[in-house]
């Protein structure tokens, strides 16, 4: 109860539209054309993961961080969520993803 | 009709009056100069090449001319100039030809965008092409010039342009220049290849031109697909090793190899990426072009 | 047998040709194509071609040769269009909760507002009109966030500041465009005094709320104002291609030329809206209506004036055989480039500031390093 308000209170991150980005995948490598910027981006598997999971909804650090952990059935520690809100940041300083606050 | 076929004054009169129209590959390079050493090097060098008759659309419009000045007397030069317009600082006189050769390199890499273009040498075995990209200095022409001697088909030395509707490479047979002890190494090598006249103290040391066979130029309008992406690396006494690299690997070093990746956007994206697809990818260290050229035949017959 | 070349100056009229009568000028013979697409590439006007003719479905009746150039060109536009919309996107994220006002200029209002100009337009920089009080803070928000003073030297950072009208041009290192942010639409110390205020109070937002562009009349005229006043014409066709379009554009609402008058008339721009009105019709064949053109007569400058200026800008504007350049087109730049610091500056100062210029120019006469790395 009290995770889920003070997540609420964090920002929210989405991607930018999805029909401006170009995959390329070679087994856990990706690059990422971005037809705004004109830049291409390598990504390793985990990047490309939360690229394309925020493609499909937006959502604050946390909630990114606990469904990632989620999938391989682990617990969500903090300092995963924090290196998944530097991922983030990194992400929107290229342009990938966009922090709105609610 | 073929350069040679035009009576030797009527050449200089053309090339000096109205200019001539080379073909080579998917350009046409309208040139003119009334320097008669350039002439006779021109003539040589593209004697085989075909000259446009009518009139017709030039890629380039190129002057090798002498620039104004009270210096044309004791320091005679020479300057191209690319629609008029002089890009270069002027060279010395007994330069002009490799001067046209670079000028001509930087006219297309500046222009061309219809293709993908890519720094590297391109070669042709049974129907594929084997790209060889590099930077300066990575042996990519020496090895390109023995590849060629030993039956290989000449697209370029220094362009692998690629279309952008099919992702098939087209040919830009040119005069192939080797530079300082790559000269030697390729007379040693190949001793029935002929090679022109060497230019010394240009900015790349000496360099001589490796006229490209009546083949290769004959065949200039027949474009292939790709088949081997091989990234040579020329270090002295290195035992040959073909090493296959990953796919994003092979994708990344392109890209930076590419004159226009980054000026196409999408296409770029779609053209490397197509390429890193399409081919199989290398790099290649090796001192010995025998066993250099042994490892390539074996790759484009197996 | 071809004669290439040995055409006299009026032979490259026929790029005029080809922008006032693209049907006509795709049935031409691979002659007139070969000089059109060296004269089109030069003025940078290529790409611009290439767009108009593919809308217009002409491209079937083409020389494949010229189909590739025209796609090389479009390459060369579509970059560059796209890095403009970048740079404006990466201006807005580090301006993100400023509230600053951000009136786009030029090209890239042309190409943010889907205008007719952006047709294949090339554009090298972005231009930006901001209230003079946010000045400051819009320069020290985006050195903060990465972009960087173009390198000038010391005397051209004074002049800009305190002479002109935008700050020193601002440069991201990681991408290619400058930014040029100003305050109002012509030099302080020029004779032109257009009131900013109007220019921000009337300016229509677009899509995204953060962003605006000049009303229609006002773009126009800050166009004209930028052509004729601003000194530099190595782009002086495109630009005149710009207004030919917007007069075509706007020009088909009925009140679009009283309006455009009388905001001239308000803002004291008459001259600038004559020449432009002038030189669109007289060389690109603009559809002026006859009541507008006598309207604006009032702006005419004297007579003998006029037929100089008539002299100078169609030697500047209608570019030269490539082979055969005229010297006349240095000297008409020359003299337009007096004219407009003439009209920009105190005569004394214009004195100090071009012999400065000249001194400069002079010592910056060395080989390029561009030029000498391509070898």
């Amino acid at each position: 109860m009290q995770a889920s308000s003070q997540a609420e209170a964090e920002s929210c991150w989405s991607t930018i539209a999805n029909d401006v980005l170009y995959w390329e995948s070679w087994d856990e490598q990706h690059a990422v054309f971005d037809s705004l910027s004109g830049e291409t981006h390598l990504l390793p598997e985990l990047t490309a993961h939360v690229l394309r999971k925020l493609g499909e909804y937006a959502c604050t650090a946390r909630q990114l961080a606990e469904a990632l952990c989620a999938e391989t059935d682990e617990s969500c520690e903090e300092h995963f969520v924090l290196d998944i809100t530097r991922l983030l940041q990194q992400l929107q300083a290229v342009g990938l993803v966009e922090e709105s606050t609610p | 009709m073929r350069l040679a076929e035009l009576p030797v004054d009527d050449f200089h009169h053309r090339l000096a009056e109205t200019g001539i129209q080379l073909q080579t590959g998917p350009f046409t390079v309208h040139v003119r100069s009334g320097i008669k050493e350039f002439a006779q090097l021109l003539q040589r060098f593209y004697a085989h090449f075909p000259v446009a008759q009518d009139p017709a659309i030039a890629d380039f419009h190129v002057r090798m001319t002498r620039p104004r000045g009270l210096h044309r007397w004791w320091h005679p030069q020479v300057e191209f100039l690319l629609d008029g317009q002089a890009p270069f600082l002027p060279y010395p006189l007994s330069h002009a030809f490799p001067l046209f050769e670079w000028g001509l390199n930087w006219s297309i890499a500046m222009q061309a965008h219809q293709f993908l273009m890519l720094h590297s040498a391109a070669v042709e075995r049974n129907g594929r092409v084997l790209l060889l990209p590099a930077w300066p200095g990575c042996g990519k022409s020496t090895l390109c010039a023995a590849l060629v001697s030993r039956g290989w088909r000449l697209f370029s030395d220094e362009f692998g342009l690629v279309r952008h509707a099919d992702g098939q490479l087209m040919p830009l047979p040119r005069p192939l220049p080797l530079k300082n002890r790559s000269i030697g190494v390729i007379r040693d090598f190949a001793p029935e290849t002929e090679l022109g006249p060497d230019f010394h103290g240009t900015r790349k040391g000496t360099v001589a031109h490796l006229r490209s066979s009546d083949a290769c130029v004959q065949q200039a309008s027949i474009p292939a697909p790709p088949g081997w992406l091989v990234f040579p690396r020329y270090r002295a006494g290195a035992p040959l090793r073909l090493e296959s690299i990953g796919k994003q690997q092979a994708f990344m070093k392109l890209a930076n190899n590419s004159f226009n990746y980054q000026l196409l956007g999408l296409q770029g994206f779609q053209g490397v990426t197509r390429l890193v697809r399409d081919c199989d990818c290398y790099i290649l260290s090796y001192s010995n072009l025998d066993e250099a050229i042994g490892a390539m035949n074996r790759l484009a017959d197996a | 047998m071809t004669v290439y070349g040995r055409m006299d100056k009026h032979g490259t009229d026929i790029l005029l040709a080809a922008l006032r009568d693209p049907v006509h000028a795709a049935g031409m013979g691979v002659e007139g194509w070969d000089l059109l697409l060296r004269v089109a590439r030069h003025t940078r006007l290529l790409g611009r071609l290439a767009v108009v003719m593919e809308e217009m479905g002409l491209t079937s009746q083409l020389p494949a040769k010229v189909l590739d150039h025209f796609a090389a060109a479009r390459v060369f536009v579509s970059h560059r269009q796209r890095a403009a919309r970048w740079e404006i996107n990466r201006i807005l994220a580090a301006l993100q909760d400023s509230g600053v006002p951000l009136v786009l200029l030029k090209g890239s209002a042309y190409i943010l507002a889907e205008l007719p100009p952006a047709r294949g337009r090339l554009l090298s920089d972005v231009d930006l009109l901001v209230p003079a009080a946010s000045l400051d803070s819009v320069e020290q928000t985006l050195l903060g966030s990465g972009w960087e003073s173009v390198k000038l030297e010391e005397y051209d950072q004074r002049y800009y500041r305190t002479w002109m009208h935008e700050l020193p041009p601002l440069r991201h290192p990681e991408r290619g465009l400058e930014v040029d942010i100003h305050h109002t639409i012509s030099p302080l110390t020029s004779r032109l005094n257009p009131d900013p205020e109007k220019l921000f109070q009337d300016s229509i937002p677009l899509a995204d709320g953060r962003l605006r562009v000049l009303q229609p009349v006002d773009m126009v005229l800050h166009s004209a104002v930028h052509l004729f006043y601003d000194g530099e014409f190595i782009n002086g066709l495109r630009d005149l291609v710009d207004l030919a379009d917007l007069f075509g554009h706007f020009g088909a609402r009925a009140t679009f030329w009283s309006e455009l008058i009388q905001r001239a008339h308000e803002q004291d721009l008459q001259r600038p809206l004559f020449y432009a009105m002038r030189y669109t019709q007289r060389l690109l064949g603009a559809d002026i209506p006859a009541t507008a053109m006598t309207d604006i007569c009032a702006g005419a400058p004297p007579r003998i004036i006029l037929r100089l200026m008539d002299r100078l800008i169609e030697w500047v504007m209608v570019p030269d055989h490539p082979d055969f350049p005229q010297r006349g087109t240095a000297i008409a730049q020359w003299l337009l480039y007096v004219r407009s610091h003439w009209l920009r500056m105190p005569p004394g100062l214009l004195l100090k500031h071009l012999a400065r210029k000249q001194i400069m120019r002079w010592k910056r006469r060395k080989p390029t390093a561009a030029a000498t790395a391509q070898q």
